[in-house]
């Protein structure tokens, strides 16, 4: 019967304790002890075999990258699907435009500007669908930027690349500084 | 385990709130830090060849899905463990149990008795470590789950045990007590490779 953790060696050293030594030499007390001896002997094996595994490369890792692809290909495909809003009504009926095209420009608008992380990005559809629709970001400013500054500057250059890539009237365009970096 | 190198707090918690705005990009980047030791983490919990790639889209997918109850960037790593053991153990619930699944015909018994066999031995070639390995991968597929999930995480992910604790759901004795047992139940049968 193998002593478990719970139950310490007759020197009162725990199979915990013995374990996580196992990477360093014996101290003084497992040179002078016979069972603690023993117990490296019975735990090496596993030790050796155990840290094989957590250093090695599995075969499956091989298909990381197509799993991955494979996902966010669908994680894509359904977002494209998701919310839409009214880019302008003609005579033929609304014209609509998908969240994400309008998320991704603000996403390449603040990813732009220097100095500046994006955090959260958020559309806001007017009351009746029929308005303009507002927009709300957050964003990381380096340390030392003025924070109103980068405000306006965030501002303006999403307004621009909604105006050149969209052509989509937007209401207001909230932006909060929450965080700083260095 | 090696991989991508990873973002500090600061841009994983920026990271996280991209990804919680519905940026898929964001969303595959943190993936990227953590599909190594998620798909190590299947496939230790999973028998049959295969099942670690669908469980793993499927623990994708359900991150993406419920990104949203993230509320702390800095529990990324046991939130994604958490889905996985779960999905993990769905699967492992819904499969009808088939007789040494992936072994081929060997049997249990023949597995302990080629393993006692090799007592004599003293493997010190690349392979005989890798058959060592092996060997260990398949005793720790033989473990019961709870303690398989415990030992897994705590000796291959290196993860704390309050990490584990997390992740399992259960008080950190608890956790001690699963991998205790494993380690007992491993190292006796890891003996012949003494």
């Amino acid at each position: 019967m193998t002593p478990s953790t719970d139950a310490p060696h007759s020197c009162t050293r725990s199979e915990d304790e013995l374990w996580a030594s196992l990477g360093s030499p014996p101290d003084a007390h497992e040179l002078q002890c016979l069972t603690c001896q023993e117990q490296r002997r019975r735990l090496a094996p596993l030790a050796q075999a155990a840290q094989e595994w957590k250093t090695g490369t599995d075969p499956e890792e091989s298909l990381l990258e197509g799993i991955l692809g494979r996902v966010m290909h669908g994680i894509r495909t359904e977002i494209r699907r998701g919310t839409l809003f009214t880019l302008t009504v003609t005579p033929l009926g609304p014209l609509r435009i998908s969240s994400y095209l309008l998320l991704e420009a603000i996403r390449d608008a603040v990813d732009s500007i220097e100095h500046v992380e994006l955090r959260t990005h958020k559309i806001i559809p007017h009351a009746d669908d029929a308005g303009p629709i507002s927009l709300a970001v957050s964003l990381a400013m380096q340390a030392g930027q003025d924070g109103t500054e980068v405000a306006e500057e965030t501002r303006r250059t999403i307004a621009a690349r909604f105006a050149e890539r969209i052509g989509m009237p937007i209401g207001t365009i909230n932006v909060t500084v929450e965080d700083v970096f260095q | 385990m090696s991989g991508p190198e990873k973002p500090d707090q600061q841009q994983l918690g920026n990271l996280v709130a991209r990804a919680q705005s519905g940026d898929p990009r964001a969303f595959e980047k943190i993936l990227t830090y953590h599909q190594r030791g998620l798909l190590r983490f299947c496939t230790s919990m999973l028998v049959v060849p295969g099942d670690a790639e669908d469980v793993l889209q499927e623990v994708y997918l359900t991150a993406w899905r419920q990104l949203s109850t993230l509320h702390a960037p800095e529990a990324l790593g046991t939130w994604l463990y958490r889905i996985a053991r779960h999905r993990c153990i769905d699967h492992l619930r819904k499969r009808t149990p088939q007789p040494r699944d992936l072994q081929g015909p060997e049997s249990l018994a023949g597995d302990i008795a080629a393993s006692d066999d090799r007592s004599g031995e003293n493997p010190e070639s690349n392979a005989e470590t890798n058959a060592a390995m092996t060997d260990l991968r398949r005793f720790v597929h033989e473990l019961p789950a709870n303690q398989r999930e415990c030992w897994v995480l705590k000796e291959i992910h290196d993860l704390s045990y309050a990490d584990i604790s997390a992740i399992v759901s259960e008080p950190i004795a608890t956790v001690r007590g699963r991998i205790s047992r494993a380690r007992t139940t491993l190292a006796e049968r890891m003996r012949p490779w003494k």
